[in-house]
Order: structure tokens, then sequence, then C-alpha cells
């Protein structure tokens, strides 16, 4: 949670303390769980018209009324939200979160493992709950990520989680929720001189070999799947943690960028059957009907980046209006952990270029959610969703918003985060 | 005297009225007469029809009246002209490179506090930082390569070194085999200061290098200072400094040698001025400046000669390009950015005509193109772009004769000069020209026919024929699948197909330089019609490329021509 | 066919955004707009008028001169160009000379031609200082330049700006995260050891100028010193005529860093980064340096890994002149957004946070009377947004530098403009 200066800050602070002070249970980081109801704000639910003057009633981890009549329960504890909005937690949809700390230290960046295929890895097992870089990424609304393994061709599972909670267990919402491909591409050379022809020749080489690879493997899954339907015993764990992929339970997040790449992308997906979402896909507005005719979903990278040199300079900010425009389903990522609570302002930037302001609030919600088959917990303040939603000063993608009251499974988050602490404790240093 | 009977005998047979074979290896010195040539003496003083007679190494006679010696093997020139030799100011010919030397000593040793405060002392002595190293000290050119600049006309050059900062003293050679030292020319010819890196230490950048050459010069004068105190009274002067460093830039400080900065885009000849002017240096040239046409105003400012390059950059890296804003096309070609190239290639290459035309000291230089193959084709360029033969003659000759310090021996055809000659069948600066024969310090040297045009143009680096049957095989569905190429060229638009044994496939496209693009629809027995198509580049007779079916990944793939090119040969028609 | 609309409108573009502008000749006008003047409070239905690239009128009232060129400003918001503190865009030939430790005789050369100045104009940036990498503890002298996008090096840079040179301190400087062995390393390898590098080098410089003030006053037999770029160099940061920018995150090395300054006489100019200056801000204050931050990029590094967004508000809090930067080619196009930070980590007031990216770098680059707020007299250097700048949905649509449009939405190739060529082209081809 974001802070007030000086002594509106402190009285809030307070304020806070006495609000939650009720229950003896009271819990740091994870927060305290209970009844609340959040009276009298505007309640943008995302699924529907926004309400003023509304209420949401959270109990035992769920919303359960929504609504301008909701009475309080006896042992509800209120939050006023008089001139206030509320609105469904915000979820980044790619990022490292929980995997990796600081990407520079090895030992706090073990995001990616040896080898090219590595389905069987999964994220969910992998993670820190006390991650520093999580507890400042709720504090902004950020209930909600996709945290990703990297490298290789198939890096492993991706899993969808809250941020926060005691254990891994206790922070899936979805512990397999699609499996992260990275589309074979040449290095990029930006950094350096230009390829010569012969390095050009070779990269290009390597990607058709890992393009080989891939599609051998593929191809392998599915005779795996047609075996061990029909009886075979499990011998390799690797095909068997493909198989969900195969059936098409579970999509592939395949990180492609140039036309040719998204192209070959969904060539892979038509041959073998699997559905897929694309990620990154900085050349989808190049495609954007033929994503709508074949319903592939994009994540979006991160939106704080530049385009190259020959293309317009608004591409990258523009880019989301025009899917919007034909019909394609997307949502927002930031890649990084640290700063995955800056989402919204990702979808700012697309908002400032021609998205409209309900469409980029959707696919930091409700987009999100439906794309990885989670909608039924998430992304939208409806009865019997979970209880991820926050509470501020107003619109989450205006930078000046104070975020004053976050809820994780409907457990009131504390902001004890590590920048608060700093700030609390810098912050009271007596003068000079 | 083995050597000397042998060289007798080839006298001997020379006088003979047989034409002398082209011999790599020393040609004997003889007399010669040149007859009834047209004779151009200097840019601009032209014989119509007369007769120079070389003898020991000299011209000693040139006019429209003038009689063959009895003594002299006469050549008949009718029909042909004859030029003075042409002279590259700078040439890397023969030289040790320093771009690809293996990296010199590291820079700023290591480790304690004390050594970490003398980093700052010179380090010893790297490739790039050798400015009392003489050219004409380390000059051994191939046979072959001397043979090739003879073949283009040039009997005199200038040596230079390719890289670094201060790579050393630039020289001129004749271009004779031999021991260097009796034909060098001259040495020293300049001090070389090149806007370069040191690699592995100090500076590695270009704002490294600037201040390091400040330094240098300031290091050099304080050397002069100390030495004429120290000649002044010994007794309380410091102790002189006789480091080779400050040695060799000692008579560039004093204005006696002069400075060769070489500059080639528009903000580097920017800085060329501004450091020579900073650093007190007055008698400097600047090399390179192939974006000079950018400069003309600063550049007629301080009115130094130029050693102009025919060594273009890529002509969407020109300063200047980005300010277009170009934003390619969502699919389909880019012809704006095609057009735009284009334009820009046309200016590079127009811009010794913009220098000469300004009123600047210009001479031309091969600095940087691949050796002597590139040099004629570039020359030939700058004429078509907009350099007046009379202009390009006196870039190479007249003025860089003089920016070599040898306007007495060499650059035109007049008693006392040395006896370099060109003799051409045609105009020299006409690409049906034909250089014939070529005349160094009096030494007859027989030019071959070029070898096959598709050779020819693979060493020009340059465009090449397409017309052929190409074979190469690809990696398809896990199996390599052989397969041929057939294309003919028209007016630079390209048919054909491309047969294996899943059928054939019509091909239309078209040729830029040496660069093809091809497409087609590819139709295999029982599949769904799939695009294709085919990029690649020629040389000479292999073809490399891809070819890219519809939603796959490209598939690099190389092919051999099978029959040499077909008769309708294409002219050099595709330069960029 | 299908490519010669988008030529045209490349060639559009072309046209327009390639002119190499001058001083404005015509007059300009902006009006009916929100003027943000940072100085003097906001102005609804504001104009502003413009002569000779210098800002002549600004008010509620004010009067447009005949002939000039008008912008219309309704619905706008008009506010003074934004100043980037920490760039290394437009430098050629590597930012970082690495090869040894201190290096403040070498000065950034300036590459007009790169994008990034485009893009930046885009954002709203219309000045900036070009600095020297991080890889040495002293570093090379910076470049002080405008957005004249389509001028040569020469036109681009900003007249009358101080000389700075850059510091750097810490995980970069001792390459932290190198692991080659120590003979085959730099010195310094350790925040102790670059604290002893820069007392040893000031130290041989406060020699250096005793031998040439030696040699000034008649000694040394008539023969002087020998000239010593580096050492000179050093002298200058010592006598204030260079002043300093210092790369910096831990608390601890920019206190020493501080104590090394006033041990030789001089002041930090401003601190680069300064992510932990909430942890000494009292002692920033007091020394009076500046500092020049992100407003929340934190943990890439372990030196970044205490950095807090509230760093913005607890410095200027207590005295400190704050703005934030972009060191980066990409967040140099939304410095807007990044400002706005200061008001949610903190309080910052609007007007604060503003600052932050106008006044308060202008006083980092030494330019403060020339640009940074809407004043009389001050360069007509604007950032013209369609709402407010913090807002979300706000964008630019119009920059000037001395008066000239450098960059109108207008007129550049969006990718808006480019889809409607090619779907119009699609058209032509049915028909």
């Amino acid at each position: 949670m974001s802070r007030l200066n000086g002594v509106e800050g402190v009285a809030a602070a307070l304020a806070l303390v006495i609000a939650t002070a009720a229950p003896a249970n009271a819990q740091p980081t994870v927060g305290e769980a209970g009844t609340f109801l959040i009276r009298g704000g505007t309640v943008v639910p995302v699924a529907g018209e926004r309400l003023e003057n509304a209420s949401v009633l959270i109990r035992d981890g769920r919303i359960a009324e929504v609504g301008t009549n909701v009475s309080a329960p006896a042992d509800a504890i209120v939050i006023d939200a008089t001139g206030k909005f509320v609105y469904p937690g915000l979820i980044d949809s790619y990022t490292p979160l929980g995997l990796s700390e600081i990407g520079g230290i090895n030992t706090m960046n073990l995001r990616s493992e040896i080898g090219d295929f590595n389905p069987h890895n999964r994220a969910i097992v992998a993670l820190n709950m006390d991650s520093e870089m999580m507890g400042v990424t709720r504090a902004n609304g950020v209930t909600n990520v996709l945290t990703t393994p990297s490298s290789g061709i198939i890096s492993g599972q991706a899993a969808l989680i809250n941020t926060s909670g005691w254990t891994w267990e206790d922070i899936a919402v979805k512990a397999t929720a699609a499996f992260v491909i990275n589309y074979p591409r040449e290095p990029s050379f930006r950094f350096g001189p230009p390829p010569d022809a012969a390095q050009s020749r070779t990269a290009q080489q390597r990607v058709a070999e890992d393009l080989r690879a891939l599609r051998t493997v593929l191809s392998k899954a599915r005779q795996y799947e047609s075996a061990r339907a029909a009886g075979a015993a499990l011998t390799e764990h690797e095909y068997e943690a493909l198989r969900p992929l195969v059936r098409g339970e579970i999509p592939a997040i395949v990180s492609a960028d140039t036309e040719e790449q998204i192209r070959g992308a969904l060539a892979l997906a038509d041959t073998f059957g699997i559905r897929i979402i694309l990620h990154g896909a900085g050349d989808a507005w190049k495609v954007a009907e033929l994503l709508a005719e074949k319903n592939v979903p994009v994540v979006l990278g991160s939106i704080q980046s530049t385009p190259d040199d020959d293309e317009p300079y608004d591409a990258i900010y523009a880019a989301p209006g025009v899917l919007e425009r034909a019909g394609v389903k997307f949502a927002f990522s930031t890649g990084s952990g640290s700063n995955s609570r800056d989402v919204p302002y990702h979808a700012a930037l697309a908002v400032a270029y021609g998205l409209p302001a309900d469409a980029a609030l959707r696919a930091l919600t409700l987009s999100p959610a439906e794309i990885f088959g989670v909608a039924n917990e998430i992304g939208s303040i409806e009865v019997d969703k979970l209880a991820n939603l926050f509470v501020a000063t107003g619109d989450p993608l205006d930078v000046r918003t104070q975020v004053t009251d976050v809820f994780i499974k409907g457990r009131h988050v504390p902001s004890d985060d590590r920048h608060n602490r700093l700030y609390e404790k810098y912050n009271t240093r007596p003068r000079r | 005297m083995i050597r000397s009977a042998l060289c007798a005998m080839l006298a001997a047979v020379a006088t003979l009225a047989q034409p002398v074979q082209a011999q790599p290896g020393i040609e004997p010195i003889q007399t010669y007469a040149l007859t009834n040539a047209r004779i151009v003496v200097a840019p601009g003083n032209v014989i119509e029809s007369g007769t120079v007679v070389l003898r020991d190494g000299r011209i000693v006679a040139v006019g429209a009246n003038v009689d063959a010696p009895a003594d002299a093997v006469t050549l008949d020139l009718a029909g042909s002209t004859v030029y003075p030799g042409l002279i590259d100011a700078a040439a890397t010919t023969g030289l040790p490179s320093v771009t690809r030397a293996t990296r010199g000593p590291q820079g700023g040793p290591p480790g304690s506090f004390q050594q970490a405060r003398q980093a700052s002392e010179p380090p010893p002595r790297p490739p790039e930082i050798r400015p009392d190293l003489l050219a004409a000290d380390v000059f051994e050119p191939q046979d072959d390569e001397l043979e090739r600049w003879r073949a283009t006309g040039v009997t005199t050059l200038g040596l230079a070194f390719d890289g670094g900062i201060f790579p050393g003293q630039t020289a001129a050679v004749s271009v004779v085999p031999g021991e260097h030292g009796t034909y060098a020319l001259r040495t020293p010819v300049s001090l070389q200061v090149l806007l370069g890196r040191r690699r592995g230490g100090y500076p590695g950048t270009l704002m490294g290098s600037l201040a390091f050459i400040r330094q240098a010069f300031h290091d050099a004068q304080h050397a002069i200072h100390v030495e004429e105190a120290f000649a002044r009274d010994a007794a309380s002067a410091p102790r002189p400094s006789y480091a080779p460093e400050h040695r060799a830039l000692a008579p560039a400080v004093g204005g006696a040698l002069p400075v060769w900065i070489h500059a080639s885009a528009e903000r580097d000849i920017g800085r060329a001025i501004e450091l020579a002017t900073d650093v007190g240096v007055e008698n400097y040239v600047i090399v390179g400046a192939q974006e000079g046409y950018r400069s003309v105003d600063a550049l007629r400012g301080v009115n130094r000669p130029l050693i102009v390059s025919l060594d273009w950059p890529r002509p969407d890296a020109v300063t200047g390009r980005a300010y277009e804003m170009h934003i390619a096309p969502i699919d389909g070609e880019d012809e704006a950015g095609a057009e735009a190239d284009s334009a820009a290639a046309l200016t590079l290459r127009n811009n010794a005509a913009a220098l000469t035309g300004a009123g600047l000291r210009v001479a031309l230089s091969g600095y940087g193109l691949d050796g002597p193959s590139q040099f004629r084709t570039h020359l030939l360029a700058a004429v078509e772009a907009g350099l007046s033969p009379e202009d390009a003659l006196r870039a190479l000759t007249v003025t860089p004769a003089e920016l070599l310090g040898l306007d007495a021996l060499v650059g035109t055809i007049e008693n006392g000069k040395l006896a370099n000659v060109v003799v051409v069948e045609g105009d020299l600066f006409d690409e049906d020209g034909k250089i014939r024969q070529v005349f160094v310090e009096g030494r007859r040297y027989e030019i071959p026919d070029e070898p096959p045009r598709a050779q020819r143009r693979a060493a020009a680096g340059d465009a090449a024929t397409v017309d052929g049957e190409w074979t190469g095989s690809i990696e398809m569905a896990g199996t390599m699948m052989p397969f041929t190429l057939t294309l003919a060229e028209q007016d630079g638009q390209l048919s054909g197909e491309i047969s294996s044994e899943m059928g054939a496939t019509a091909l239309a496209g078209e040729r830029t330089g040496d660069q093809i693009v091809l497409e087609g629809t590819f139709a295999p027995p029982g599949m769904n019609a799939m695009a294709l198509s085919i990029t690649g580049q020629i040389r000479a007779d292999e073809l490399e490329g891809t070819i890219t079916v519809q939603g796959q990944a490209p598939i690099a793939f190389s092919a051999r021509r099978r029959t040499p090119g077909s008769a309708r040969m294409m002219r050099e028609g595709g330069r960029p | 066919m299908r490519s010669r609309f988008v030529a045209g409108a490349c060639l559009l573009g072309l046209v327009l955004a390639a002119a190499p502008a001058n001083v404005a000749a015509q007059d300009v006008a902006i009006r009916n707009a929100t003027i943000l003047t940072i100085t003097n409070g906001t102005i609804e239905n504001g104009t502003i008028v413009v002569r000779e690239g210098k800002i002549a009128a600004v008010g509620a009232d004010v009067d447009v001169p005949a002939g000039a060129r008008v912008i219309d400003g309704t619905g706008m918001y008009v506010m003074p160009g934004i100043i980037d503190a920490h760039s290394h865009m437009a430098i050629e030939g590597g930012i970082n000379e690495g090869s040894e430790s201190i290096t403040p005789e070498v000065v950034i050369p300036v590459r007009a031609d790169d994008p990034t100045i485009y893009r930046a104009l885009a954002g709203g940036v219309t000045s900036a200082l070009l600095l020297h990498g991080s890889a040495n503890t002293v570093g090379g002298q910076a470049a002080v330049i405008k957005m004249r996008w389509g001028k040569d090096s020469d036109g681009l840079m900003f007249e009358g700006a101080p000389r700075f040179v850059k510091f750097a301190l810490g995980e970069n400087v001792t390459r932290a995260s190198s692991n080659a062995s120590d003979d085959e390393r730099r010195y310094p390898k350790s925040r102790m050891g670059v604290e002893q590098l820069l007392r040893d080098w000031f130290t041989r410089g406060k020699e250096y100028e005793a031998e040439w003030q030696a040699y000034e006053a008649g000694g040394n037999n008539g023969v002087p010193p020998r000239t010593n770029l580096r050492l000179q160099a050093l002298v200058d940061i010592m006598n204030g005529d260079i002043k300093v920018q210092a790369h910096s995150y831990r608390g601890d090395e920019i206190l020493m860093l501080m104590r090394v300054a006033e041990d030789f006489g001089f002041r930090i100019f401003t601190f680069q980064h300064v992510l932990e200056g909430y942890k000494v801000a009292d002692e920033l204050a007091e020394h009076g340096a500046m500092a020049s931050t992100f407003a929340d990029f934190w943990g890439y590094k372990v030196e970044a890994f205490d950095a807090i967004p509230f760093n913005m508000a607890i410095m200027a809090d207590r005295g400190v002149v704050v703005s934030v930067n972009s060191d980066s080619g990409e967040r140099v196009r939304r410095l807007y957004q990044e400002a706005a930070m200061g008001m949610k980590y903190g309080g910052m007031s609007e007007n604060q946070a503003l600052e932050m990216i106008t006044l308060n770098p202008a006083k980092q680059i030494g330019m403060e009377s020339r640009i940074g707020s809407i004043e009389v007299g001050k360069d007509a250097d604007f950032a013209i947004f369609n709402g407010h700048p913090f807002a979300p949905a706000s964008r630019v649509e119009k920059t000037l530098v001395d008066g000239e449009i450098y960059f109108d939405r207008d007129e550049a190739t969006t990718l808006e403009k480019l889809l409607q060529s090619r779907t119009r082209t699609t058209t032509e081809d049915r028909q």
C-alpha cells in the first residue's frame, strides 16, 4: 500500500491498525482472514456496469455479496470506501515473480533449467512466498500473476498464483496454467555489430534445427498420449507432462515476436491440435484479423519498450488498440518481478494511444482470467469468486492513485512490504 | 650473374617484333619508343598523335614530332592513348594489418595500487600506437597483388596502414617487385592518424582516442621544449625524453612532416579539423572524406587537400538518413526505402565530383576497398556519377604526386620524370577502355585479357550473372532433396523454375546487384498450394540463400551453377 | 502499387520532419490552453507568445501578434519541455572509456542522427544531459544538448551549458559481477578502493596544479611542465570549473564521496541514481548536492535492493533538489509518468512532482536561467499534451524547441496511419 505523507499517513496507519485489530489471529504479510464489508464506494466489477454507492461483502475468502443494499453482518469488519473505488485485483500475465529475485545474482535467479525441453518442470514448486518483490507487487493491487520459467524451447509449466499466501499450495490458483514455449529465433544482435553472412546463415540453420526438434517433440507427445490412452505404461516424465497439452486441456503460452514467428506458432497449433496463447507478439498488430479469426489470445510483452527505427514511434503503444478493434482477446504483462506492480501503467500508455479505458481494465483482469481458464475464480467482482480485489482513491491506471486496501483470497493484506518499512524508518529519522 | 644473363636473353627476345608475354617478376628496363599514340601529358594537355621515349627508366622525350631512337623498341600505338601512370596515394597493400593483428600487450597493468597509479603512462607498443614505424620498413607485397595494381593502371602507391590510432608513417613506392629499399620513392611521406581504438587498453573509445591524440601532441611539444632547453643549458634543464613516440611526432608538430588524418563521416571530418586546429597542426591532409560532400563549407574553410576514398559506406548508413524517418511498409516491397538507398548511393558516388567542383584539392584512392580489384570498378562508377575524366585524371596523377612529395618524379609525362605510363585502348575512364600495357620505371608489363566476366565481377564483389542452371539440395522433411534451379534474366527481371522430385514450380523475381528474390507457388502432389519464396546471393558460380515455404521457417541452401553464364552476358548495370 | 501510398506518406513525413529548423523567424502563439508554468501556478485558457525562440508573453489575456503561427491549445496542457538529466543517447563510439578507472580528459562525442532523439521529443523531452557511462570511478566529460532533431552535432549543443564530468561508485566501477582473477582485473575492486583511488588522484591533481603555479611564478627554468590533460581536468574539477555528476547507490558511498570532495575543496553537484539518497538526505542537503533518481525502478542489482519509490519525496522533504531521469532510451519517452509517482509515493504536490522533470533538472544541467519553467524571457521549449501530463490517457501532441515545432503527432507517421495506408491500397487492389 502506498502511503500518505506525514501526519495524514500516521493517522491512516493508526486507523488501519484499529480497524483490523479486532480479530485475535492478525497475521503479518499474509493478511488476516475474516468477514469484511467494503462499504459505500464505487464498485467496478468489470463483468458488468459500475455501481455507485455500493458495497462488497467478503466471507470465507470469497465474494459473498455485491450491491447497493448490502448489510453488514455483526462480525464484519467495515472498511469505509466513501469517495473511493473498488476494483478486481489486477493480473500481470507474464513474470518471474517468486522464481527470481535479483536477476543478476545466480543464486537468486533459478528460473531456467538445463536442456531445451523441460515440459515437466513446474514453476509452482519453486516459489518464495516471502519474496520482497511479491510484497511490493500486491501493495499496488496486483493480486495475481502468471509466473513463468524461462529459457530453452519448452521451459516448463507456468503457474497462475495469488501474490500472497503461506505456501505454494496456498497461493496456487492454477498450478499448471500453461506450458511455456519459446519459439525458436535468431539471437538478437542489437548490441553488437550486425552479423555477417556466415553468422546469419549459422543462426538461421540453428533456428531451423530447433524448430524441427520442437515439432519432433510435439509429434512424439501425440504418439505418447495415444499409447497411454490405449493402456500403455508411463515411461517418460517429459511426455507424460505434455499429455494435457496434446489433449487440448492446457494451452501453451508461446513467446513469438515477428510476423514470421507468429505465423509459425499458429502453424504449430494447427498441425498438432494444441491451444496456444501468444506472448510478446510485437508484430501481432500486423496479423490481428488472423488472430481474431483463429481465436488465439495474446499476452502482450512490456509496453514500456522501444520500437525499431523503421517502425512508427508509437507502434508498441498503439498496438493494443489495434488488437482490440480487431476483436483479439489480450492481456498485459510486465515480464518483471521487481516492477510487476507497474502493469496498470503499461495499460495506461495503451489508453493514451487509442485503447478504450474499459478495454484496458478488462485486459488487466477478466481477459487474462479467461485466457488462463480461471475466470470462475478471479478476474471480476462477482459473487462466489475469490475475494481478490482492492480499494483505491481513483483509477488504477492513474499513477497518482493510492491503493488503500488489498484483499487476496479474502484476507486483508497488511502494508508491511519492504518499501513501506524502509519509508517508515527513514521518514521518521530525526532531523539534524 | 645468372640473373643478368637471363635478363639479356629476355632483352634479346624482346627486340624481335613479337609481343613480350606478361610474366610475374622483374621485367627488364629497355629503351622504348611509343609512337603514333594519343598522349595525355597532363590533365588538359593532350597531344593527339605523338611519341614518348623511355630510356633508363625515365621519360627522355615526348612530343608530336619526336623521332624514335634507333636502339629503341618501337611500339606502334595507333588507336591507343598513353596516360601518366596512376597513383593511389593511400593503399594498404603489402603492409601488416593493424585491425587484424593479434592483440597487443594489455594496457594498464592490473593489481596493486602502485601499478594502478602508473596505469596512465603510455602502455608498451601495441600495433595501434607505433607512430615511429615506417611503412617502407615493413612493406612486403605479394607479386600477384602488384600485378593487379598494374592491371588497373596504377604505377605508384602511397602506403598507409589499415587502422589503429598512430599506426606509423606512410611511404611511396613503385609498383614493381624487388627489395623495397630499391623501389621506395619516398619515406616518410606523412604521419598517419586515425580516430581508431585500441583493443584491450586505453583508449578503447572514440572519445578516448581524441583525448589520446591531443595528449600525444602535447607530449611531443613538451619533448621539443625540453630538448631546446637542454640544448641551451644542459645543466639546469630536465632530462630529454628520447621515446620513439616523441621523436616521431616532433616533425609533425613543427609542420615539416604532413599529418594525414582519417575521417570518413561528416562528423568525423569535423572532429579531424577541430583536432588539427586544437593541436596546432596546419600541414594536414584528410584521408577518406567519403561524406565530404556534406562538409564542403568546413573543408573550404580550412582549405586542406583531401585523399578521397572510393570505398563508399552503405547507403542506408550515411549521416542524415535517419532524419528521413523511413517507416517500412507492413507488407510488400519497400520501394521508398530502395529509392532512398539508390539516391544515397548515387550521392556517395558523386562525392569526389562535388569536392572537386567546390574547388578543393582532391586525390582519389581505393583506401578501404578489398585491394585493386574493386578500384577500377569504383573509379568508373565515380566518373559515371559525375566526376569529369579530366578531374579524375588529376586526382590520380598530379594531385597525389604532390601529396606524396613526388611531383618532380611522377604524375605527368614530362622529360626527366619516371617512365611510368599506361597504354589504353580506348578511354581510360570508359568501362570499355582496355588497359593493355603498363610501364613502371621503364619496365614494360603487358596486361592480359580480363578473366571471364563472372569471375572478375566476383573478385570485384559486384553484380553477377544469374543465367544458368543451378543445382543444389535442401533438407526437407528430414532428408536431403536435390533440386535444379533454372534462371534467365532480362532487364533485371528474372524468370525460371525450380524442379525436384516433388515437381516443378515456375518462378519470377528480380535481381539487384548480387541479390536475387524469386517467388512462386509450390503445389506438391496431393497437398495444398503454398507460396514459395527464394532469396539468395550470387558469388561467381555459387548461389547461397534461403527457401521459404509458406508458414515455415526459411531453409538455407547453396547451389552451384552447372554451365557458365549464357552468351547474352549482363552488362555491369547492377551497381547499388 | 501497394506501397506507393506509404511512400507518399513517408515523403510527407520526410518533408516536414526533416526540415532543418532554425530559430523561428515567425512568431508563434499557443492559444487557449491550460498552462503549467511551474513557477507561477497554472493558467487556465492561457496564451503564450513566442518571439525569436523566446517566451515573449504568457497569461490569460495576452494578445496574439499579427502574422504569428497560431497553435490552437483548446483542451491542451502546455508544460515546459521535459529535461532528462541522465541520458546516453546520441553518443558516438562507446559510452565507457573503461580501459582505465580515471579518465576525465575524454569528452562525450555527440552523434546527432540517433532516432532516440526523435522518440524523446515524442515524449515531450526538449533537453538532455548526455553522460559518460558508469564503468569508471572518474569517467569523462558530458555533453548538454537540445533535441533539435535534424541538426548536426554542433547544432544540437546547448550553447552556454557548463562542463560536467561523470563519477561512479559501487558495483559497476568495481566490476562486482566479474569472475576474473585479480591479475586480469583493474583496480578498484571494492568500495574501499574507490575512496583511495579518488584521494590519490586528486592529490596528484594538486601536485600538478602546484607545478604549474611554480612555473608561472618563474620557476622550472622556463620549461613549462608537461601538459597532462587528465590531471588538468582533475584540477578543473577541484576548482569547480567542471561540475560533478556522480552515479551512486548506497548511502555509505554517497556519504564517502561528499567527504572526499569536501576534503579537496569542492562539492558534488548532483548525485545520479542515488537510490539510497533517502538514508542520507540531511547530509545531501547540507553538502548542497542535488539528486537525480528513478521513480520506482529497483531490485535489479544488490545495491538497488534498498531502493524505494519514496526516495524522491523523502529527499525533497529534507531540502534536496530532486529530479527523475531516464538513463534509457525507453524511459525517456514517458518521464511524465515517472514524475507522477512523486505524488503517489510520499504525497508530493502536483507542482513538486512537475518540478522533478522541469525546473529541478534544469538546475542540474546548469541551465535554469534558460529553461525549466514558462516565464517571459526563457526559451520557448514546450511539451503540449492532450490532457494533464499525469493523467493516464494523456500523450504528447507537439513538442517545441526554441519556438520551432520539432515533433508534431499530426505530421508523424503513426501506427494508425500506417495501417490506414495498407487498408486503402488493399481496397485499390480490389478495384
